[in-house]
């Protein structure tokens, strides 16, 4: 656990954490000034929407600008035929070995925005954790899955 | 042939007084709707809604019957709808036997039937059947097929076993008060203190009324917590009454409660981890539970997450305790432990002392007087963090590990490598500059979920020695 692992996720996950964070925060956007224009009809003090929303916007803009780059940089894994070794976290790194004997299922997953850029997600479910790796190339995903579920396939001795 | 058998006919009963429980709200609005006029019609309705109930428990008890194989158990239910359930016995987890007075009573009790579905109930339940076909249908679909001695008592070795005597229960009562009861006494002395706070802004009279009524409030306060205590004491009396664990070949069987008779069984297999929980009263006096964690199950309400090896016993018995039922899970008690590095004791601090700071932060706003309160609880924030601190441990011993933390209590638990579902470790970037790190284990925990172990702030070179030690890279 001493190196990072070696792989990084497809470059494209940025611009796809991007899109979901703009989503995320057009949300609050909308919110804030929902609660804006209800402040301004019946005259409550309009300084706490304000306050809010200029917040909302600053984090918005660190959130789109610059967080998914960092995200992106730190992301990495690597699957071994023992276990597999996930890094990530921008101010928390976190690294997890999951051993390929405690794997029960491997799922991949597309949602809209990741079917957009050919990207596709792998999830690892052990009997108590999920982990979960983002934005792979759909062949890399599918690979991948195929292959820890092959690597995956060890008699159990118990439970 | 397999014959197939039905429940004892007092589950009619059971399911009629179930469905009766269900329909006691309408019944009783509808008593106080109709009470005047009406009345006849209330009279015509509920004598039709229980002839309806009596026949509906009726035929759901005689279309219930199940029948035991040589490999599998299999259940068949339904009125409208048949339902055919079968239960290999490989798959069968455990076997739990409940009786309730009413069950007593009749001599009967309660089978529920767990496999690892990750559901929250029992895959199937019995309601009553006699006692005497409970325990054979128990030892029919045990997968450890024993040479059982299937007449008399004519076993020559006794398993070992552990019994819990009336005076550790009572004790076990007095000291179950959780923390919150203990922030409570705290609070009460606090409130105590204030009165010989000298007061110079009222006059005589209105100090003499004040303190009157304090007087008042402390005595109601100092009963009320009274009564919640000797409640505490019953209901620890009740639920762990004739408490007795037994290891029968792979299997730990538990048999507890005074009024609600429990039996329970835990394949040794299933175990996770064993545990020794040492709260804070008890600790002092040097008494401490046992726990496991199990894995899959049900999860029956007012059950703890973890399921009790036992509800008491003096810390230096937990060795025997362990070497007669567990072996593997044995340990010295007081193990050399790899204790938290010094840098981590500031961490722990801060993190004890923070909730109280944000406590204080309203409070020096709003009611600056009461300020001193916050005092208080900050040097026992600052304490508590002290003792997490010198608390945490982690010990590896060739194929198992040990952990000792502490949130209130002190958690001491004992798991194989083979049992770690994953290990993870974490980093923030203070930790980073001053060489420390966080590990997280997990195991399998009950109904399908996780049951995490983590602890704060050990050296990074250990937290990579552990990960070394977990992997299967070699």
């Amino acid at each position: 656990m001493r190196q990072p692992p070696k792989h990084t996720i497809a470059q494209d996950a940025i611009k796809v954490w991007r899109i979901t964070e703009a989503i995320f925060f057009g949300i609050l956007i909308i919110i804030g000034i929902a609660a804006f224009i209800i402040s301004m009809l019946f005259d409550f003090t309009i300084w706490y929407s304000i306050i809010g929303l200029v917040v909302i916007i600053v984090l918005a803009y660190i959130a789109i600008q610059y967080l998914p780059a960092l995200r992106w940089r730190r992301w990495r894994y690597e699957v071994f035929d023992q276990e597999i070794y996930i890094q990530h976290g921008i101010i928390i790194v976190s690294r997890t070995l999951v051993p390929m004997i405690r794997v029960q299922h491997v799922d991949t997953k597309q949602g809209p925005i990741l079917k957009r850029y050919g990207l596709a997600s792998v999830t690892i479910s052990t009997a108590a954790t999920t982990h979960e790796i983002p934005a792979l190339l759909e062949e890399d995903a599918s690979v991948l899955r195929d292959r820890i579920s092959e690597l995956a396939r060890v008699d159990e001795e118990d439970v | 042939m397999y014959r197939a058998k039905r429940m004892h006919p007092a589950v009619i009963l059971f399911q009629f007084f179930k469905s009766l429980r269900e329909m006691i709200i309408p019944i009783v609005v509808a008593f106080f709707a109709f009470r005047d006029e009406h009345f006849m019609y209330f009279i015509g309705a509920i004598t039709l809604v229980t002839v309806l109930l009596v026949t509906f428990s009726t035929i759901t008890w005689l279309r219930f019957t199940y029948t035991v194989t040589d490999e599998e158990l299999r259940i068949e239910s339904g009125i409208f709808i048949k339902k055919k359930r079968y239960i290999s016995k490989g798959r069968i987890q455990s076997i739990d036997l409940t009786a309730n007075v009413l069950h007593r009573l009749l001599g009967l009790a309660k089978v529920q039937i767990e496999t690892a579905g990750s559901g929250t109930s029992a895959e199937a339940s019995l309601t009553a059947v006699k006692v005497a076909e409970a325990e054979q249908l128990r030892n029919l679909l045990k997968v450890t097929k024993v040479a059982t001695s299937e007449v008399g008592e004519t076993k020559t070795v006794q398993a070992p076993f552990y019994q819990i005597t009336n005076k550790r229960l009572f004790i076990a009562g007095t000291t179950s008060g959780s923390i919150g009861v203990l922030l409570a006494f705290i609070a009460f002395a606090l409130s105590e203190l204030e009165q010989f706070i000298p007061d110079n802004y009222f006059d005589h009279t209105i100090q003499w009324i004040i303190g009157l009524s304090v007087v008042l409030i402390v005595i109601i306060t100092i009963g009320f917590l009274f009564v919640l205590w000797l409640l505490g004491i019953v209901g620890t009396m009740v639920k762990y009454g004739h408490f007795r664990i037994e290891r029968r070949d792979e299997e730990l069987f538990i048999t507890r409660g005074l009024l609600e008779k429990k039996q329970i069984t835990i394949p040794l297999k299933r175990i996770q981890a064993i545990g020794m929980k040492e709260s804070m009263i008890r600790q002092p006096f040097g008494y401490v539970s046992l726990f496991a964690e199990v894995a899959g199950g049900s999860l029956d309400k007012g059950e703890e997450y973890s399921t009790l090896l036992f509800p008491i016993m003096k810390k230096d018995e937990v060795e025997d305790f362990l070497r007669t039922l567990l072996p593997s899970y044995s340990y010295p008690i007081e193990p050399t432990w790899r204790k938290l590095p010094i840098k981590a004791k500031k961490f722990y601090m801060l993190r004890g002392v923070i909730p109280f700071i944000l406590i204080a932060i309203p409070i020096a706003i709003f009611i600056p007087t009461f300020l001193w309160t916050v005092i208080v609880f900050l040097i026992l924030g600052l304490y508590l963090g002290y003792l997490r601190y010198s608390d945490g441990g982690f010990l590896i011993q060739e194929k198992r590990l040990m952990i000792r933390c502490r949130t209130f209590s002190r958690i001491t638990v004992v798991l194989f490598h083979k049992r770690i579902q994953a290990y993870e470790k974490k980093q923030h970037i203070a930790h980073r500059k001053q060489n420390l790190a966080n590990f997280k284990l997990s195991i399998i925990g009950k109904y399908g979920s996780g049951k995490h172990y983590q602890l704060k702030e050990v050296k990074d070179v250990q937290a990579d020695s552990l990960a070394d030690w977990f992997s299967y890279r070699v």
